[in-house]
């Protein structure tokens, strides 16, 4: 266990965008994995697709030009050919359309029981977050804005233009239900670990749900042209902070702050609700 | 990330310190909120009659249903309390108040 534990959890995933990043980001959802599955997939084909094309054209460049076929060859039909041209073009995209659709329609599926609902309300150029689950009247909503850290303010460690002043916390491996809109103009709620974009419009309500598999601090930026400080700054800031009760008593400062111990009872109240525990 | 992750201790790195104060006025709140009545964690289930990303409507029928329920069982009816937890958990509080305005002005344009 002790093996196993230095082997994978000294292992920090990948949760922020890296300089020269090339792949995505580590997946933290089933989605984000089946977001991830599908590229390699889809990269399959066009490998494929790219190796054959190339070798056609480089070696219809090589064999027929002036020098070695100075008298052109005339053939205008060939019937074996037409067909495999037709039909194998019409096949591959069936074989990238299946799992797509698969994916696309499995992100799409209706969440029947959520374990919890935030409002993430895009405004310019901040955040706001409202959870109001356990409201007794229309004003008790605990509701806090999330700011972007001026790059002159950063501590050291922290990432440019991803932190975030109030961060989002959230339970893991539990199912929430994100509602995203916005009070001004169009904005869009992306985090890319665990694999979520979604429009935020004012007078709408957009949803989506996300299951979290590990704990960890997610980042994430406004992926919608939302004005003079979306150009410059790039992240009104969304970040999802998702922890478990167990991360919180592993860590001494966490386990003793009254948010954490908040935090603890409402994941413990989400946990024991589903057959999880 | 992870190199100076390693260096600090989660706390720190995770800036559980800085957040403290921040979010004190919030925790306060919610803690008098827990005192008050036990705090059951669950939100407003999914419905099949809105089952697009589209959750506007949604949320629109639930304050709807709410104030109709009020207006037919009387104020504080138990029963219609579930969908006064709905609506709270779907619409933006901005939204409410600006509802409760129009109702109070009798401008709100649902079936009341």
């Amino acid at each position: 266990m002790i093996v196993l534990e230095w082997l994978f959890l000294t292992i920090a995933p990948c949760d922020a965008a890296e300089p020269w990043q090339l792949g995505s980001q580590d997946a933290a959802t089933p989605m984000m994995q089946g977001i991830i599955d599908l590229h390699h997939d889809i990269f399959f084909f066009l490998i494929l697709i790219l190796v054959f094309v190339s070798r056609i054209l480089v070696r219809a460049l090589w064999h027929f030009q002036k020098e070695k076929n100075p008298i052109p060859q005339r053939i205008v039909h060939g019937t074996t050919i037409e067909i495999l041209r037709t039909i194998f073009p019409s096949i591959i995209p069936m074989f990238i359309a299946i799992p797509s659709f698969a994916l696309l329609y499995s992100m799409d599926e209706l969440v029947v029981n959520p374990a919890i609902t935030i409002k993430a309300i895009g405004h310019q150029w901040y955040r706001s977050y409202e959870y109001s689950d356990y409201n007794s009247s229309d004003e008790q909503s605990l509701t806090f804005d999330s700011y972007t850290i001026p790059e002159d303010d950063l501590e050291l460690g922290q990432l440019r233009l991803l932190e975030v002043d109030n961060r989002v916390v959230v339970p893991a491996k539990s199912h929430l239900r994100i509602i995203v809109t916005s009070a001004d103009v169009l904005h869009s709620w992306a985090v890319p670990s665990p694999g979520v974009k979604c429009d935020a419009v004012p007078g709408r309500l957009n949803q989506t749900s996300i299951s979290v598999q590990r704990e960890g601090v997610y980042y994430g930026q406004c992926s919608e042209i939302c004005g003079t400080n979306h150009a410059f700054m790039r992240a009104p800031g969304k970040i999802g902070r998702l922890l478990s009760p167990l991360w919180l008593s592993r860590t001494t400062q966490g386990a003793s702050h009254p948010r954490s111990k908040l935090l603890q009872r409402a994941a413990g109240a989400v946990w024991s609700r589903g057959a999880r525990q | 990330m992870a190199k100076s992750g390693n260096a600090k201790s989660l706390s720190e790195h995770y800036l559980l310190k800085d957040a403290q104060d921040k979010l004190d006025t919030i925790t306060s709140a919610v803690t008098n909120a827990h005192k008050q009545k036990e705090i059951k964690l669950e939100t407003a289930p999914g419905d099949y009659r809105f089952p697009t990303t589209n959750q506007s409507r949604h949320c629109f029928t639930r304050y709807v249903e709410y104030h109709r329920c009020v207006a037919a069982k009387g104020d504080g009816a138990p029963e219609c309390d579930k969908f006064a937890k709905y609506y709270r958990s779907l619409c933006p509080g901005e939204w409410v108040d600006r509802w409760n305005e129009q109702r109070e002005n009798g401008t709100f344009p649902g079936p009341l």
